[in-house]
């Protein structure tokens, strides 16, 4: 446990909680009655309050056949529960959008997350919104039959952008056992067959207080808040059964893979993608500093080797850290007329040189200064902070929200090194160019 | 509810510019947004695009630092800087910590007041933004905005945009020369803004203001342009085939004839945010929610921000197999909507997201300072952004549906389209 993590809160435990722990100045607690795992913060900066609830499942629960089923079903998630719906007079999109909230949800590898920021006397009407939406959503053919091609198209809009459709195919290559194996949107024969009975089932699986996390943020009143979370979210049951996990390991990658996507396109794009530890590892601190050096900012390293020198228009390398093992992931745009070989073997080298030497201080003390300053900006609104509590609960732990910038402050230039030369091998890669059909 | 207005603090520094304070309970935290004009308006007319290569040059170097140096200096600390171009002013916009609150102030007025425009930059800077250029020839969004424009207004309007090969051409022949003549005439205080909202030190930031834009020169330009409305071009529809693409992008629209300050304006913008401007809007409900045609359908009113008269569009994306229907679809809901206009119930509906997103938007530095700093542009005092939702509550059903019938016409209404289509919009055989 870290200096920013205790287990007592000097705040009088509400009834039918339990106090869990206090990070970083969240608190943690879990309902009683159903498992629900809560976390609050109070930010009396505006009277505004962010509502966020993070299931814990994603489309790594889904397999070939029913490929994009989490998302489909976040897409349906909007379409009516028993208590708001277009038949009773209060539907969803209008209740919630009259407020003048910020609203929407998201579905990734790991979780799907629904969430509003809206001014603080709406609260309890998102609260018992989200509440209502997490057993009783109507989940209706007529819906779906409508939504498919909605989300077909957004399938479709993806594909129309050479970077996401490499982007894919990297994924899929470098895991081929693994659910990360398919892209969260899925395949689109599956999107378009998918049925309301899979629906049901993967709702009926996952929706359940004791697999979600309900994160409030912002000018609330402790007291009432929890009342309010009480009342609605208390009038679920935890689920029936236990929450299956997810039991597929990736076999071990024996040797580099390599892929091309032809198009009629003017981008020509290089993909190169090494496999990383899990995102809870040690190494991910490491590593996400290393994808900083590499790009992060006008200085980067990617960034005077390819745009300075006119050699690319783009370049982004990130680091993902997930539930799971993860991918380090560069990509560069070629400007026009500069080969694809000529930046792979730069990149290639660039990679080589910092497993060589390393990195420099100076290198890691901007990264350092940026990790700071960012964390001094997750104080200006509450959706920020909901939204990066979002991605470590997909981890495994909400508390590397906190945790994980502490241990890039720790990070050493020997660090950096070592988890260059422990990841960025050729056996653990794949490669993938974006080309122009002749 | 505490107001903005009355906790901004108005200044003048310094002759030619305002500065705006808006201190908020965001411990260490700083944003900062600001213009000065000089934006794509005062282009010459042999090079329309040289204002926004001026703004895109801005963060390549000065006179006194390299490009590497200030980059340096700002991200060793966190902190960044961005410029824009827009129609009548030259945007700068940071967020930074309070320690470092002077250095940014005085590198957006080192890079202002004197970029060094050097020629081995700048040939960079053209091949990057010629390569980019190319790239769009592919990219179905930016082809149809581009093509919306160019099919309302005429090419002498400040809403009228430039097309790949012609944007390619002004950037080919530009020089650093052409860079640095632009810049001497036309930058400089006279209708500076700067505003600066969250934890701060008053005293410093303006001693900092003070010695950092003190001795600069005063602007000779006008607020902005004057400029014949243009919304009478005949209707005429394009589509623009690109292969290998799975989705295909569509613009509607017409020119409105009138700017946000014309008294109907607001009415006017009210009536197109109730038809399509949100989730629950009429053309969203029907063609993605009944209908399931489309992930993405809005409409938006855009090219008003320098104060002259924009245009409305309906935006939408399609596979091409369902492209006619959607267009047929979104057609046929827009004509009910330009016959019958809104109700009282999505008016009153309307009026209470207008107060909420208010409130929302007192949350961060970044949409306060935005905020505050659209307002400081057009000239109007700060208490226009309190005022706003009480503006909005008080117009009519009448004037709503009035101002739609008066400035939409549907017969004028031109459609666009890029995707794996034909000339007449049908989807091509694989």
């Amino acid at each position: 446990m870290s200096e920013s993590e205790h287990k007592r809160s000097t705040r009088q435990t509400p009834e039918g909680f339990v106090f869990v722990r206090e990070v970083g100045g969240i608190n943690e607690y879990t309902l009683v009655s159903n498992g629900l795992t809560v976390l609050v913060m109070e930010n009396h900066t505006a009277p505004v309050a962010t509502v966020m609830v993070t299931y814990r499942v994603g489309s790594r629960n889904e397999a070939v056949g029913y490929t994009g089923s989490t998302h489909i079903l976040e897409h349906m998630m909007f379409k009516g529960s028993k208590n708001f719906n277009d038949d009773n007079g209060k539907p969803f999109w209008k209740t919630i959008e009259s407020t003048g909230a910020e609203l929407n949800g998201t579905t990734w590898y790991d979780r799907t997350n629904y969430y509003e920021t809206l001014p603080i006397q709406h609260l309890e009407e998102a609260i018992a919104i989200e509440a209502d939406r997490m057993r009783n959503i109507l989940l209706r053919k007529s819906d779906l039959d409508t939504e498919m091609t909605v989300v077909r198209n957004e399938y479709e809009s993806n594909e129309n952008d050479p970077a996401d459709a490499l982007e894919k195919l990297m994924w899929s290559t470098a895991y081929q056992a693994h659910p990360y194996h398919h892209s969260t949107i899925g395949w689109k024969s599956d999107i378009e067959n998918v049925t309301i009975e899979k629906l049901r089932d993967f709702y009926d699986t996952f929706y359940w207080p004791n697999n979600a996390t309900l994160t409030i943020l912002g000018d609330i009143s402790v007291d009432s808040t929890f009342s309010f979370i009480k009342k609605y979210f208390g009038q679920h049951q935890s689920s029936p059964k236990s929450i299956p996990e997810m039991l597929v390991k990736e076999p071990k990658q024996e040797g580099p893979r390599r892929f091309t996507i032809r198009r009629e396109a003017n981008k020509t794009i290089v993909g190169v993608a090494h496999k990383t530890p899990p995102g809870i590892h040690a190494d991910t601190a490491p590593l996400l500093v290393l994808a900083s050096i590499l790009t992060c900012g006008k200085r980067s390293r990617f960034y005077r080797k390819f745009i300075d020198r006119g050699l690319a228009t783009d370049a982004d390398v990130h680091s993902s850290p997930f539930h799971d093992n993860g991918l380090f992931e560069a990509y560069i745009t070629a400007a026009p007329g500069v080969k694809l070989a000529k930046i792979e073997k730069l990149l290639l080298a660039e990679y080589a040189a910092i497993k060589h030497k390393g990195v420099s201080t100076g290198e890691l003390n901007r990264t350092k200064a940026q990790v700071k300053a960012s964390l001094s900006y997750r104080r200006d609104g509450t959706f920020s902070v909901a939204g990066e509590i979002n991605e470590a609960i997909a981890m495994g732990d909400w508390a590397m929200y906190v945790h994980l910038p502490e241990a890039i402050d720790r990070v050493t230039t020997a660090d950096v090194k070592r988890v260059a030369e422990a990841y960025l091998v050729e056996d653990q890669s794949t490669i993938g160019w974006f080309v122009t059909k002749k | 509810m505490e107001k903005i207005s009355p906790k901004t603090k108005e200044l003048e520094p310094i002759p030619g510019l305002k500065l705006f304070l808006l201190r908020m309970p965001v411990q260490g935290v700083v944003s900062i947004k600001g213009s000065i004009l000089g934006g794509e308006v005062f282009s010459p007319n042999d090079n329309p695009i040289l204002a926004l290569t001026v703004a895109d040059m801005l963060d390549e170097g000065t006179r006194s630092h390299s490009k590497n140096v200030i980059r340096e200096k700002l991200e060793s600390v966190g902190a960044s800087i961005s410029f824009s171009s827009g129609q009548n002013r030259v945007g700068f916009s940071s967020k930074c910590l309070t320690l470092d609150t002077a250095l940014v102030i005085r590198l957006i007025a080192e890079q202002l007041r004197e970029p060094a425009f050097k020629d081995s930059e700048f040939e960079i800077f053209k091949k990057i933004a010629i390569g980019s250029l190319e790239q769009q020839r592919e990219e179905t969004g930016s082809l149809v905005r581009t093509a919306i424009r160019r099919k309302v207004f005429s090419d002498v309007h400040p809403n009228y945009a430039f097309d790949i090969d012609e944007s390619i051409n002004f950037l080919r022949k530009t020089t650093t020369a052409d860079l640095r003549t632009f810049h001497d005439k036309n930058y400089g205080l006279g209708e500076a803004v700067m505003v600066v909202v969250g934890d701060f030190d008053e005293k410093k930031i303006v001693k900092e203001v003070e010695k950092s834009f003190g001795d600069w020169h005063q602007s000779g330009l006008p607020r902005s342009m004057d400029f014949t409305p243009i919304s009478t071009r005949k209707p005429e529809h394009q589509f623009i085939t690109i292969k290998d693409k799975e989705n295909t992008d569509l613009a509607m629209g017409q020119a409105l004839g009138i700017n946000r300050d014309h008294p109907d304006f607001d009415a006017l913008s009210i009536g197109i945010r109730i038809f399509g401007g949100d989730f629950s809007s009429r053309l969203n409900t029907y063609v993605r929610g009944k209908l399931g045609l489309t992930y993405g359908i809005r409409t938006l009113v855009n090219g008003t921000a320098g104060g002259y008269d924009g245009f409305f569009a309906i935006r939408g994306i399609f596979a091409p197999t369902l492209l006619g229907r959607g267009i047929q679809e979104s057609r046929k809901i827009f004509e009910t909507w330009t016959k019958d206009g809104v109700t009282e119930e999505e008016l009153d509906e309307k009026k209470k997201t207008i107060s909420g997103e208010y409130i929302v938007g007192l949350e961060t530095t970044g949409s306060l300072s935005g905020g505050i700093c659209a307002v400081a542009e057009r000239g109007k005092p700060i208490s226009y952004l309190d005022e706003y939702p009480e503006i909005i509550k008080k117009i009519t059903l009448e004037e709503v549906n009035s101002a739609i019938k008066k400035y939409i016409d549907s017969e004028k209404m031109i459609t666009v389209a890029a995707g794996s289509i034909d000339s007449q919009g049908k989807p091509l055989e694989d």
